[in-house]
């Protein structure tokens, strides 16, 4: 062969290389990513994925993992109560998703919403960086589009996260149910029950309340993110598939959140969201003033409360609940169910 | 624009490629050639346009007066050697003022307890290599080695690109006739191949290995307080790895790019931390610096040509030259001090007859590089000096808390503690790991231009270039990118 065929050969070689990487890469992550597991480490997944009958769910970020008590709320509204909370970083489009994925017909749907989620229109890093290890149970898409698209923006380091946690999946899938299992079995449903001191987050120390829960959105300019529009297009299909969704308002603590001298623009933010909402033919219970704890109250940031005003919150929660449209959901006579549909 | 960059890779490379090659199908050769000027100073300007003047100036500038000197250019007005002198003095000022204001500004208000205050200039890209280069020209043209270049292909020989920035720094007599060939016109895929394989050696060594001890050396150098033994060996080796991988990763990625416009440019480093003395060094290191001090600085000073004494002191001026060269600062003209020193004790050496095993010529030859690179990177004196100490143990010896136990029967020493040994600069053992594999690259396998050459196109080659490629991909998407070390020379 002359050099310039071996040349040519080569050059063809490189471009089917390449191409044969990226699909090998693709498919591998993809792989790493299916939903098809059994058992996480997450006992929020576990909740989700293996308890039986009607289930009352909530999900948002940390403010909901700190501030609802959902055992109270089981035990007051009679229905199987689990709380997912966990991050307001991670994207709403992928909890719905989830949810979507889990859920059961006449399941009911709690969003006590960050403002953030209105607004926000990047996905943090560290979500990407995580989506094959800890948050792998985030691992959905609304199209293959979308997950090659996630795929080859997520940092390498999230392929690496996805194989070590694979192996260990498989290895630690026994311990982890067992755990599950018997956390079930003790009546816990996803609150935030740690008893380690915290410190304030140094963004607190330096950041007035305001500014912290709004952000740069604070303007009487506010718009609604299109992330959110399309959120909001999720949560109708899912009331398509017999899930009912409803919003409620976050709980913030501190001292001067939703000061007075904000109070036109936060009206006017609240004027967007519920209208939005209720165009769109979806329910928003409460108000978000009733949901405003003092500084005592403060467990580490402007989202977080301590665990006796959470039962406070919660007392108040479920009276909204009582008052509003939605209670006819929980109403339904159905037996509630305790049961898992996975043993060891 | 970095050649590490995304913009260099997915479009600017690519698209010079194809439009220039379009536009030559076209038989279009002058448009062709304009627009590969077009396309390098369009590629300078994307740094920071301001600059463009300058290299546009300089470049007006050293053409009318080479073409003067060119002794077939007939009409001289003035004394052929006067105009060479001004010639290059412009060209020196030029450099000077951009480059060492700043430096004999602060020079002289310390030795004369001046106030004037400091002009904080840009330095200009490029600008050390367009003005050697240029200075090249100018001496050879007034030498008569020079043909009468066309304005096209000499502002081609001055901006083309790949070598741009940070070199090699080319000779006109290498470059000229290349631009001029016909035989350059047209696609030649053996080139393409062997610049894409070479190219790709080249991100490789910048993005993955360059860039992994770039973190500890400044870590090391910029940031920790102290360093215990091994925190400063580690941070020292780092540095002279993290040198090497980047500028030859540069020169690599230069020739391939290169190599894909069928212009062949110089090699400029052929496995340096091989070398066995110190003029060994200097043959496979920067070696088109080391061809230009030769023949610009070294053999007009008199070479050795001129007894003993005259060519120490020409080896001492040359290197010292060479130090300024890259850098404003003491602890570069220390540095050109210190291998000028060397080359002058090996010159003795070999003059005595004397002898060494290989080995521990490598290892003293390595050591000395090692250690002086510590002043070629310091920003300051007290940085090296830290380094120093801390390679001397005189700040301590660290092992690693799980060896304890097992070192219990030592008495205790002040400065003997257990802990984490890389505290300081981070990375733990992969530190170590890293170290030996940057031995193992440079001092055992084949460097990435006697690889390439060989154009043997294997599929485990091509492979290579596809992972780099998805290397890169990943590394740009989590870091920032990286400019090369020789960019601030």
């Amino acid at each position: 062969m002359t050099q310039i065929k071996k040349a040519k050969r080569f050059l063809l070689m490189i471009g089917a290389s390449l191409i044969s990487l990226i699909v090998l890469y693709t498919i591998i992550y993809h792989y790493l990513g299916n939903r098809d597991f059994i058992v996480t480490n997450s006992y929020k997944q576990f909740l989700l994925q293996h308890t039986e009958g009607r289930r009352f769910i909530i999900d948002s970020g940390s403010n909901s993992f700190h501030g609802i008590n959902t055992e109270m709320l089981e035990k007051e509204l009679g229905i199987l109560t689990i709380n997912l909370a966990d991050n307001a970083g991670f994207p709403l489009n992928n909890k719905l998703l989830r949810i979507e994925e889990y859920s059961h017909s006449g399941d009911i749907v709690m969003l006590p919403l960050e403002w953030f989620y209105y607004t926000y229109s990047d996905v943090p890093g560290n979500f990407s960086e995580n989506i094959l290890g800890d948050l792998r149970h985030y691992y959905f898409y609304d199209s293959l589009f979308d997950e090659v698209l996630q795929i080859w923006s997520s940092p390498f380091s999230s392929f690496r996260r996805g194989i070590k946690r694979h192996r260990k999946l498989i290895r630690k899938k026994n311990e982890y149910l067992k755990e599950h299992i018997e956390k079930f079995n003790n009546g816990e449903r996803g609150t935030f029950n740690s008893i380690e001191p915290v410190t304030l987050e140094a963004e607190i120390k330096v950041s007035a309340c305001d500014p912290f829960i709004f952000g740069k959105t604070l303007t009487e300019d506010f718009v609604l993110s299109e992330i959110f529009k399309k959120n909001v297009k999720t949560i109708k299909r899912l009331q398509k598939k017999r899930i009912k969704v409803f919003f409620t308002w976050p709980i913030v603590v501190g001292k001067d959140c939703y000061s007075k001298t904000n109070r036109k623009k936060i009206d006017h933010i609240i004027h967007i969201i519920k209208n939005y909402i209720q165009e769109n033919g979806l329910t928003i219970i409460g108000s978000p003033y009733e949901n405003n704890f003092l500084e005592k109250d403060m467990l580490d940031t402007n989202y977080h409360i301590i665990p006796e005003a959470r039962e406070q919150r919660t007392k108040r929660l479920i009276m909204d609940i009582r008052q509003s449209t939605v209670y006819k959901w929980f109403e339904q006579n159905q037996a509630m169910s305790y049961s898992l549909d996975i043993s060891l | 624009m970095l050649f590490n960059s995304y913009e260099f890779i997915f479009f600017f490379l690519p698209l010079s490629f194809f439009i220039y090659f379009y536009l030559l199908k076209k038989r279009l050769t002058v448009g062709a050639k304009g627009f590969l000027v077009f396309a390098s100073l369009f590629f300078y300007s994307w740094w920071n346009v301001s600059y463009l003047p300058i290299i546009l100036s300089s470049m007006l500038f050293n053409y009318v007066i080479g073409n003067s000197l060119n002794e077939n250019f007939k009409k001289v007005l003035i004394h052929k050697k006067s105009l060479l002198i001004f010639g290059i003095i412009v060209n020196i000022a030029l450099l000077g003022y951009f480059k060492y204001s700043d430096f004999m500004i602060s020079n002289f208000n310390l030795a004369f307890n001046g106030s004037i205050p400091l002009l904080h200039l840009a330095l200009p890209l490029a600008i050390s290599f367009f003005t050697f280069q240029q200075i090249a020209y100018l001496v050879d043209s007034y030498r008569g080695e020079t043909a009468e270049y066309d304005f096209l292909n000499y502002a081609l020989f001055v901006t083309f690109f790949p070598q741009l920035i940070a070199g090699p720094i080319v000779h006109h007599g290498e470059m000229m006739p290349q631009f001029a060939s016909k035989w350059n016109l047209t696609k030649n895929y053996q080139n393409i191949a062997t610049g894409l394989f070479i190219f790709s050696i080249g991100l490789f060594k910048k993005v993955v290995i360059a860039d992994t001890f770039a973190q500890w050396a400044t870590a090391g150098f910029d940031t920790a307080p102290v360093l215990n033994f091994f925190e400063a060996w580690a941070t020292s080796l780092s540095y002279t790895f993290q040198l090497y991988f980047d500028f030859s990763g540069y020169t690599d990625m230069a020739i391939g790019a290169a190599l894909l416009f069928n212009i062949k440019l110089p090699i400029n480093f052929n496995s340096p931390y091989k070398a066995l003395d110190i003029q060994d060094f200097w043959r496979r290191w920067h070696i088109t610096l080391s061809r230009f001090l030769r023949d610009y600085v070294y053999i007009p000073l008199g070479g050795n040509r001129k007894g003993e004494f005259r060519t120490y002191s020409n080896l001492f001026s040359t290197f010292i030259i060479g130090g300024i060269w890259h850098g404003a600062g003491w602890t570069f003209v220390f540095w050109g001090f210190l291998h000028g020193l060397a080359l002058v004790i090996h010159r003795k050496w070999r003059t005595m007859g004397f002898k060494m095993p290989s080995i521990l010529a490598w290892f003293i030859t390595f050591n000395f590089l090692n250690l002086t690179w510590i002043f070629f990177r310091a920003k300051e004196w007290d940085d090296a000096i830290k380094v120093i100490q801390g390679m001397m143990g005189l700040s301590g010896l660290v092992i690693t808390q799980s060896r304890e136990q097992l070192l219990s029967f030592l008495p205790s020493f002040e400065w003997l503690s257990f802990g984490l040994v890389t505290q300081h600069i981070g990375g733990g053992s992969n530190v170590l790991n890293a170290i030996l594999v940057g031995f193992a690259l440079c001092v055992i396998f084949k460097n990435s231009v006697e690889i390439a050459f060989k154009r043997q196109y294997k599929v485990y080659q091509a492979v290579f270039v596809s992972v780099t490629v998805l290397c890169f991909y990943f590394i740009s998407i989590e870091m920032k990118e990286s400019p090369f070390l020789y960019f601030n020379f």
